[in-house]
Order: structure tokens, then sequence, then C-alpha cells
């Protein structure tokens, strides 16, 4: 799919927000799920949904740093969106948030009851979209701290970020036996389930893929040291 | 109006462009946005009896003009294969080629019996570069590259084509064995073994270190392998490797190849094989060619 960049600009070092005009591809968006986006290069790349029309991505190789060069006007070649989200139930949530895990939980906020989001990043200048959370309570600290997830006392997480943490986050939320969703970030190329490349290991063996059983799992089904 | 239809191995194909083992699973995710019998054919991803868990991510290294993959022949088996996915691709007017591997011989013969007259064609995979038993290690030497074959084609209800890698110096006696074995044809090429390596970590960016190189960076060498195998074996070839327009297609088939078929150039654009076909066709329009088919073998050679 063909759509027109609305704006990309810069909103922290090495950050930017994209949004596009997703026309008719607008009505399949959906909290976690992700656009597999055209950069001139072999492999699109993977970037998930921050809110519907917009992603914000950290500018890391050779990719982003052609996707930064677009500007209002030019147009995207666009897949997606693709995958699959986040539980659509409205209950109250802890989102997870490190680094660039806070975008797609940013699109969660806006159909959840009172909930609280917790979201770390390295040092106050890359701090971003903290302030764009809806229906939250929004803490921001440097480093995560896997055991305070039991004290806000709400009954389910969602996590987005490096996968460490990622495993931590499985790990307490296991212990307090508390249902908990991940977003799994993996190498891809085709992002429709067809090349086998995106491999996720799952508790009883072998893999699925992150791009059309995931990028979300429930946090049990991950194979965290496999 | 040109006539696009080829025949391969003795089969007959709508127009020359196949979905590559290996990009196209086993049709159900691209038939989702393009009805694919305007294919040629499609090849499935590669089975063996028992089924097979692949290797641990990551499984993809971009490289330039291409990619490395490290799959290692994830697969559900044969029977499965049968079971769940036959049905799907059988709602097309389709001929559907059925990439196969085993450890031994006998694990080649075991899964060309299982589907001998299940399938219009069967691919033999001597050339994984990802996987440790077999694979590349028995389509680089002729003597294990025919015995296969022969264990393969006594079984098989269907003509059989061989996959061959480039990664050998012997290609042309290779070729020139399967034939003698039976083989109706041969696929070319698979992935070339290649690495990458993270300078930052100094780790290999694929988990198994190893993968294979696809992508337009191969497609020199493709055509460079067709034509070797199109002088000195005469037998009807897949070509593939790099074919990412109807003009990189019909360089394949100036090469020698009867049909191309097309993997990595999907996963940029989904649209990839049908796109070509039309390039395809115009370029045979704009060259005054009434049959796709005469492309083939059609390089003028200096002299
Ligand atoms: C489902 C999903 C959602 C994502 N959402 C976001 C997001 O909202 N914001 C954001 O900044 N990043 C996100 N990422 C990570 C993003 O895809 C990578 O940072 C990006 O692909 C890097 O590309 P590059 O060319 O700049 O880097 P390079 O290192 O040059 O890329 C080389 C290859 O590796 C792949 N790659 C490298 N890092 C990653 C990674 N972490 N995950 C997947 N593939 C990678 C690239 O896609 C490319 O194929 C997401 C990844 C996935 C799988
Ligand atoms: C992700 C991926 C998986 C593949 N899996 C197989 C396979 O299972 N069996 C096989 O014979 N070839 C496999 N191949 C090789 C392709 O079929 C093809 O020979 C090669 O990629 C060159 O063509 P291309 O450049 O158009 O991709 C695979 C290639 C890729 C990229
Ligand atoms: S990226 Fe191809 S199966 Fe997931």
């Amino acid at each position: 799919m063909i759509c027109a960049v609305l704006s990309n600009e810069p909103i922290a070092p090495g950050v930017f927000d994209l949004r596009l005009d997703m026309g008719a591809a607008g009505a399949e968006q959906k909290p976690g799920r992700f656009l597999h986006i055209a950069v001139g290069l072999t492999l699109r790349r993977p970037l998930g949904l921050c809110e519907p029309g917009r992603v914000v991505y950290a500018v890391r190789g050779e990719g982003t740093r052609r996707l930064a060069r677009a500007k209002k006007g030019d147009l995207a070649d666009i897949l997606g969106p693709l995958g699959r989200g986040f539980p659509e139930s409205d209950e109250p949530t802890l989102l997870l948030g490190g680094g660039m895990g806070a975008p797609p939980l940013l699109y969660c906020s806006r159909s959840l009851k009172s909930s609280a989001a917790l979201l770390s990043f390295r040092g106050q200048r890359s701090v971003i979209l903290a302030s764009d959370f809806a229906n939250c309570d929004v803490h921001i600290g440097e480093r995560f701290p896997a055991e305070r997830i039991g004290s806000f006392g709400l009954r389910r997480v969602f996590a987005c970020g490096p996968r460490p943490m990622l495993a931590a986050v499985a790990k307490e939320c296991a212990r307090l036996g508390l249902p908990c969703f991940v977003l799994m970030e993996e190498r891809m190329a085709c992002g429709v389930g067809a090349c086998l490349v995106c491999a996720c290991a799952v508790t009883g063996g072998g893999y699925s893929r992150v791009c059309a059983d995931g990028p979300v799992f429930p946090a049990e089904q991950v194979a965290w040291h496999g | 109006m040109v006539d696009m239809t080829v025949t391969l191995a003795g089969v007959r194909l709508r127009n020359p462009i196949v979905a590559a083992s290996g990009a196209f699973a086993f049709g159900r995710e691209y038939g989702e946005y393009y009805s694919l019998a305007r294919l040629g054919a499609l090849t499935v991803k590669g089975l063996n009896m028992e089924g097979g868990a692949g290797n641990p991510p990551p499984r993809v290294a971009e490289t330039p003009c291409g990619m490395l993959n490290s799959v290692g022949l994830q697969n559900p088996g044969v029977a499965a294969f049968l079971r769940d996915e036959l049905p799907y691709l059988r709602q097309y007017d389709l001929p559907v080629i059925a990439n196969i591997y085993g450890a031994d011989a006998s694990g080649y013969a075991r899964a060309a019996g299982a589907l001998a007259d299940k399938v219009e064609l069967i691919e033999l995979n001597i050339s994984c570069p990802n996987v440790k038993q077999g694979g590349m290690a028995f389509g680089a030497e002729p003597d294990t590259a025919a015995e296969i074959t022969a264990a393969a084609v006594a079984e098989a209800g269907c003509p059989v084509l061989v996959k061959l890698t480039p990664n050998t110096a012997k290609l042309a006696e290779v070729a020139k064995a399967v034939r003698q074995a039976g083989a109706a044809g041969v696929s070319l090429i698979n992935t070339l073994s290649a690495m990458r390596i993270d300078t930052a970590s100094r780790r290999p960016v694929l988990r198994s270190n190893t993968g294979g190189l696809s992508g337009p960076a191969v497609l020199p060498v493709a055509v460079r392998c067709i034509h070797t195998v199109f002088r000195s074996a005469d037998m009807p070839i897949l070509g593939m490797g790099g074919v990412a327009s109807g003009l990189d297609a019909a360089e394949l088939m100036l090469a020698g190849a009867r049909a191309v078929a097309i993997g990595t150039a999907a996963f940029a654009d989904l649209w990839a094989p049908v796109r070509v076909i039309e390039e395809l066709e115009a370029y045979c329009r704009a060259q005054g060619v009434a049959r796709v088919s005469e492309l083939t073998g059609g390089v003028r050679l200096w002299p």
C-alpha cells in the first residue's frame, strides 16, 4: 500500500515521530500490530503502531536512517497493519515499557480503563511520549524495577521492551499469578508468516512466527532461554 | 499476445514464473493477497518425513543487495503437509512442486515415495547450506548427488528436479550425474554459504554463525551457473537467484532456464511474482518474441 507521509519529525535525540495517511487500511489498526515499511533495501522494517497512522522509531541502522529522511508529502510503501495485537478488553492494566517499547503501549492506553504505565528510559533526554498516555498514572524511571509490579494492584500486564526486561517481567508475573502479554521483537523478512525467519522459541518446543503468530504473545508461551 | 506457457520437465506451466521454496511456505499467506493461480507453479517449503524445528534465531541478516537466512528447514513433515496444506493449494489450478530433503538417500526416497503421485514435480534439495546433515554436502559431489537422485526417482511417481548448489567446483559434473541418475531437470541456484559479523559485539549476526545468501547479490552467480549447466548437461532448468524484475527473469532464461523462480524479491514486494510475469511479457513484446519459451538459451555468446 502506498500512503502519504503527513509528517516525520524528531521528538528526542535520534527518535522520530512518523504520521501517515493510512486510508482504507486504517480500520485494521490495533494496539500491538505493526507496519512493515519499505526503505529501498532488500528487507522492510517492522515498526509497531503507536497510534492509528503513527509510528515512533529510533534511528538504529541504515533502514531507520533512510526512513528518517522522509518528508511531508513523500510516499511511503507500507505493508500492513500486520500481526496479532494485544487483547482487546478494556480492563485496568499495568503497562510496562522499556525505551522504544513505549510507543505500542501508548496505543494500548487509549482503550483501557484506569490503568498505570511504568516507563523506563536511559536518561531524561530520551524520555518520549510520557505526557501522551491516556487513562493512566504514568511513572518514569531509569531502571526497570520488576519487583514493583505487584505494588500497583492491577490484574493484568502488557509489556514491551528489550528481551531481558520482558524475561524479568514474565518471571515476576508468573510468580504473582498475573496474566502477562509481551510484544516480542525479532528480525523479519516477509512479515506475513511465509518465510519462517522471525522465530520465537516457545514452551513445549519449536518456534512460533513473531510476525503472524505474534508479535504479542502470552508471556508463558515464550521459552525465555530457548 | 505473447504465448507465456512453458514446459518444465514435462509439466506445462501457464507462465514461467514460479514461487521459490522457502519464501512462500505452503502458499496460504500469499493467497490472501492474490490468486496463486496466476503463478506458473509454486514450490513449497523444504519437507522431510519427520518434520523439523529449524535453527534458533536470529535467522536473517540483511546484506548489500541481499540477505542471509539460516531457517534450517523448519517444516511440519510430509504427512502433515499432505493432510493440512496440500488441500489448500489444490483449490487453485496450479502445479505444485514439493521440495524435499533427507538425512541420507533412503530419507529422500521415503519422502519422494510418500509424495509419489500427489504433486506435479518433486524438487530434491541437496544444496541447503543451513543443515548439518546432508543438504549442501550431498550436492557438491557427483557420486552422492547421483545416489540420492536414483533413490528418490525410484520412489517418485512424478518427474524429479534436483536442486543444485553453487558451492561446488563440480557443477557441470554434478548436473550430468543427476541426469544420468534419472533426474528430469535441475533447479539452480540454492543460496550461497555466507556469514556476517556484528562489529560491535563481534558476534555473527546469525545464531547459526553462517547462512545462505540470496537476493540480487547472487543474480550474476545464478546466470553463470545456469549457463554452465545449460551448455554441459542439456536438461530442463528451473532457474533462480536474485530475480526481482522481468528483465532479471529474461536474463536467467537467456542463460538457459525454462522457468524462473522468485524468493527473496517477495519480501520487499509481496506482488513481485505477479509483477515479474507482466514485465517479462512486456519484454517479449518489445523484443518481438511470440513465445516466451524461445528465450531459453537465447544468449548470443561472443565468439
Ligand atoms: C513487531 C516489532 C515492532 C517494533 N516496533 C518498533 C517501534 O515502535 N519503534 C522502534 O524504534 N523500533 C521498533 N522495532 C524495532 C525495529 O524494527 C528495528 O529497530 C529496525 O528494524 C532497525 O532497522 P535498521 O535498518 O535501522 O537497523 P539495522 O541494524 O541496520 O537492521 C538490519 C536488519 O536487522 C533488523 N533489525 C535490527 N534490529 C531489530 C529489532 N530490534 N527488531 C527487529 N528487527 C531488527 C532490521 O529490520 C533489518 O532487517 C520493532 C520491531 C518489531 C519486530
Ligand atoms: C528464507 C528462505 C528460505 C529458504 N528455504 C528453502 C528451502 O526450504 N528449500 C530450498 O531448496 N531452498 C530454500 N531457499 C532457497 C530459495 O528457494 C532460492 O533457491 C534462493 O533463495 C535464491 O533465490 P532468490 O534470490 O530469489 O531468493 C530459501 C531461501 C530463503 C530466502
Ligand atoms: S517474517 Fe516471514 S514468517 Fe515472519
